[in-house]
């Protein structure tokens, strides 16, 4: 999800040994001079880390106003028009005299000497000393192995002790760390092999293949993620002012996509008064993305443990959104109910979703006070909201019908209190008696389809599609999106089967996934071959992208034909509510009515001129519908299912999964 | 401000003590520089003191007199930044390191024919490539001892001699016929070197001298000699 800067970067024409370039700024100039042709040598510089500026040896001359000086290019941002020399006299007796230094010291150490005689230097003796170490292998205290701990995994477990001469390499108190876990980005960083691999767990056929790719997904996400998501700094909480601002942040049931109160719940919020850790807290140490977060030293104001201070895992961006989507625009509500949900067990995404669709029936009428224990459920009742989740996990009250989910709240109210079936559907956000994930899909087709076509139900465990959709806009055409439909589900089933995390896949993209056509941007090419070469380091079995397909489709096309053997998975089960899919109310249609007028004018071809509200809401409603049953349609077929959604014998055949079990899940027991 | 040196040497500070000769004076802290008695007429401000290859830094002024050796003391002050120095850049790292080495072995009378120039190369480098102004500004005391008492460096290189009588491997300590014979030296000597009869001349056995200078201290007579 590499968001786009609008305004182009400032770039400066500078001088290099008398040739110009034209650089952008604060690119470091090392850079610069590597760019234009020029080489310099170097010994700490490592391109996936930060510069640290301690061999000394790229110093260049930088003239600036008239005024020279000599600086490490490693780590001087280019912020003016300078001129640049890069192999002067001076700097070549300099460079000569800091490869001596490091040839007395290390003098059988290859990438010393490569780089000494890249500078001229020779003698061997010069600066020889009782402390010259012969080892070829010996550590030249570059620090690639420290800055590797540090900016890709997040930790500080190797660093460097005592002064001056008496400078090493230790893990703390010369101790051996427990907290190491074995990353090897340490030892993939070392140039001179002072820090050695010894062992490679569960025995995988390829580690160095799978070491590879570790790491370049380790550099993306040190360089990156702070340009892109800042996901290592404030995790997912960063979508929450995205969502907003593209009008996708669902707020009261998915009424709407934006509030003006987002601000009190955004991620700059998260960052400076929740998240207080300081520090990485990654699902398992090791993580170079490191995204989850946590609220210390919390005081809850509800519930048994009221009064007492604890530690919240999250909030992550669907809980915030859950929060925003009950109306309740306060973070101390949210990281309450977060707690709460993790205590009981209770899902934080189910729970907001169906308290957002009470309330939304408790503000139509459908439910008052009597049915909700004195409850005044409004749109951003947070106190009734929490009450709500405790009488859910004590089995009391309201909290008992409440925690059936949406589903079965619209049935038993269409029963026993005679609402209106239609209504209740329409605002219901749910699709095969799962709530809804917290994004708003009304405008993105693929989205919505993505959503209620997904086998467990409406969330992106299967297609996440509406950023490619909506904001990048990759997928424009209905055979784009039946593709993205096809492909995405079988990508995310592939990598979930093996247990990997999506957020290293698209999250964060590589700086040049653009120089892709749309499409295969889309699914971020370079990304996807990271996991395809973890399988064939781990098993030996090479992968490409047909072979992912077809593993992928004979499980995703077993767990439909399971859905359907159970009585769902068909065309019917793949309906999303109204509201998912557009404007359900005359309120929500108002809201946004230039934007449905102009979507009448220019995609429907009515002309919205003198129609009341209602009629318009009619004609989005029926357009919509169309719409979606489209996208389903071509789907399906992409998929080769029937077009009621059931995969067909011939599909089976094509997959090799037509076996005689598998066969039999096409004869529903109840038909 | 404006003052000289001079005038803050004898004036403010009242001279160099037991009538002995001054040498050289140092300002700023350990890696300031040092400057000969010809220049004590300089004033001292930022500017002038930056010329003449030391600083204004921490303030603080070392005034050094005849019996001090040059080379000893640029030795002194580059071992005092070895343990300064942070050791994050090369060239402070292990340039300062070598630095100390070089000194090292020219006090002991080991030094060679380019270890002057070696002196100047590191310093230059390690003066310009240091990642901070520590490693900037260190091999100041070499550079200005390098640059007002060169021929002291090539006494110690060349004639294996330390004309300040400091560097205990280039001198050697006799009795000369001034001694009476009072036996307070041979009393005094922590390794009962000195032998000799009382009221007669004593001499110094130089194999169990160990160059500490505590007779030369002690006589009363002027007899000690060094060389």
């Amino acid at each position: 999800m590499a968001t786009k800067t609008k305004a182009g970067p400032t770039k400066y024409e500078i001088s290099i040994n008398g040739k110009t370039a034209t650089v952008v700024e604060d690119t470091y100039l090392l850079k610069a001079v590597m760019d234009a042709g020029f080489n310099v040598p170097t010994l700490c510089h490592h391109k996936d880390l930060t510069p640290d500026g301690t061999c000394r040896l790229c110093l260049c001359e930088v003239e600036t106003n008239g005024k020279k000086k000599l600086v490490t290019a490693c780590n001087y941002p280019v912020r003016s028009e300078i001129k640049v020399k890069t192999n002067t006299e001076e700097i070549k007796k300099h460079r000569k005299s800091l490869a001596e230094m490091y040839l007395g010291r290390w003098p059988n150490v290859e990438t010393i000497q490569n780089i000494a005689k890249l500078c001229g230097a020779t003698d061997k003796e010069k600066y020889k000393s009782d402390i010259t170490d012969e080892n070829p292998k010996a550590c030249i205290l570059c620090g690639h192995c420290v800055r590797a701990c540090s900016s890709f995994m997040i930790q500080d477990i190797l660093g460097f002790a005592g002064r001056g001469i008496k400078r090493h390499l230790t893990m703390p108190f010369g101790d051996v760390d427990p907290h190491c876990v074995g990353c090897t980005s340490c030892g993939y960083v070392c140039p001179t092999g002072a820090i050695q691999i010894t062992d490679d767990m569960n025995n995988p056929v390829d580690p160095e293949l799978i070491r590879r790719h570790g790491m370049k997904v380790n550099a993306e996400m040190a360089t990156l993620d702070k340009m892109q998501n800042r996901m290592r700094e404030v995790g997912t909480a960063n979508i929450v002012e995205v969502m907003d601002a593209y009008d996708l942040l669902p707020v009261h049931n998915f009424k709407f996509g934006k509030h003006p109160d987002t601000h009190k719940i955004d991620s700059k919020v998260m960052t400076r008064d929740y998240f207080t850790q300081g520090a990485a807290d990654a699902c398992w140490l090791g993580c170079s993305m490191a995204c989850a977060k946590a609220v210390d030293g919390f005081e809850l104001k509800t519930g048994p443990y009221k009064g007492e201070k604890v530690v919240v895992d999250g909030p992550e961006y669907e809980t915030a959104a859950g929060g925003s989507n009950m109306g309740g625009f306060d973070l101390d509500f949210i990281v309450e109910y977060n707690f709460y949900c993790d205590t009981y067990g209770i899902d934080t995404i189910s729970f907001a979703t169906t308290i957002a669709f009470v309330m939304e029936a408790f503000e139509a009428g459908i439910i008052t006070e009597e049915h909700t224990g004195g409850k005044k459920l409004n749109f951003g009742a947070m106190d009734e909201a929490l009450e709500c989740l405790h009488e859910m996990a004590r089995g009391e009250g309201f909290g008992v019908e409440v925690g059936q989910g949406v589903r079965r709240l619209k049935e038993k109210w269409v029963k026993e209190l005679g609402a209106d079936p239609e209504f209740l559907n329409d605002i219901g956000m749910e699709v095969k008696g799962l709530e809804f994930s917290e994004y708003v899909s009304k405008e993105s087709l693929a989205q919505q389809a993505g959503y209620a076509m997904a086998i467990k139900g409406p969330q992106h465990d299967e297609a996440w599609l509406i950023f490619i959709d909506m904001v990048n806009n990759q997928i424009p055409s209905f055979d784009d999106k039946a593709e993205a439909l096809y492909y995405f589900p079988l990508f995310r089933i592939w990598f979930g089967l093996l247990g990997l995390c999506k957020i290293v896949w698209n999250d964060v993209a590589p700086a040049d996934n653009s120089k892709y056509p749309p499409q295969e941007a889309a699914k971020i090419p370079e990304h996807v071959e990271n996991y395809w070469k973890f399988f064939e380091g781990m098993t030996g079995i090479p992968v490409d992208e047909d072979k992912m397909l077809l593993q992928a489709e004979r499980v995703f096309n077993l767990q439909r034909l399971m859905s359907y053997y159970f009585g769902r998975g068909t065309r019917e089960d793949d309906m999303p509510p109204l509201r998912a899919i557009g404007p359900a109310t005359v309120e929500e249609y108002l809201s946004r009515e230039e934007r449905y007028d102009k979507q009448m004018k220019e995609e429907i071809g009515i002309d919205p001129e003198g129609k009341s509200a209602e009629e318009k809401l009619a004609i989005t409603r029926d357009h919509r519908f169309k719409q979606y049953n489209k996208v389903i349609d071509a789907a399906y077929k992409r998929r080769g299912w029937d077009e009621n959604g059931v995969p067909t014998v011939e599909r089976l055949k094509q997959i090799g999964i037509d076996i005689p079990e598998v066969m039999a899940l096409l004869e529903r027991p109840d038909q | 401000m404006g003052i000289t040196l001079h005038d803050i040497v004898f004036k403010v500070g009242g001279g160099i003590p037991n009538g002995r000769k001054f040498k050289a004076i140092q300002t700023g802290g350990p890696s300031g520089g040092c400057i000969p008695d010809d220049m004590l007429d300089m004033k001292v401000d930022f500017d002038s003191l930056s010329e003449a290859g030391s600083m204004m830094g921490s303030g603080g002024m070392i005034v050094m007199d005849d019996q001090t050796c040059m080379v000893d003391v640029a030795r002194y002050f580059i071992n005092f930044l070895i343990d300064e120095s942070c050791g994050k850049c090369t060239p402070c790292r292990e340039g300062l390191f070598a630095l100390s080495k070089i000194l090292t072995r020219i006090t002991k009378g080991e030094g060679r024919e380019d270890d002057l120039e070696q002196l100047q190369e590191l310093s230059e480098t390690i003066e310009a490539s240091s990642l901070c102004q520590l490693g900037g500004t260190a091999p100041n005391p070499v550079l200005t001892t390098l640059r007002y008492f060169e021929d002291e460096y090539i006494k110690h290189i060349k004639d294996k001699t330390c004309p300040a009588g400091i560097c205990t491997e280039l001198i050697t300590y006799s009795i000369n016929d001034n001694c009476t014979g009072c036996v307070i030296c041979a009393k005094n000597c922590p390794t009962e070197a000195i032998s000799g009869e009382p009221k007669e001349l004593h001499t110094i056995n130089q194999q169990d001298c160990i160059k500490c200078g505590i007779c030369l201290e002690s006589c009363k007579y002027n007899a000690v000699e060094v060389k």
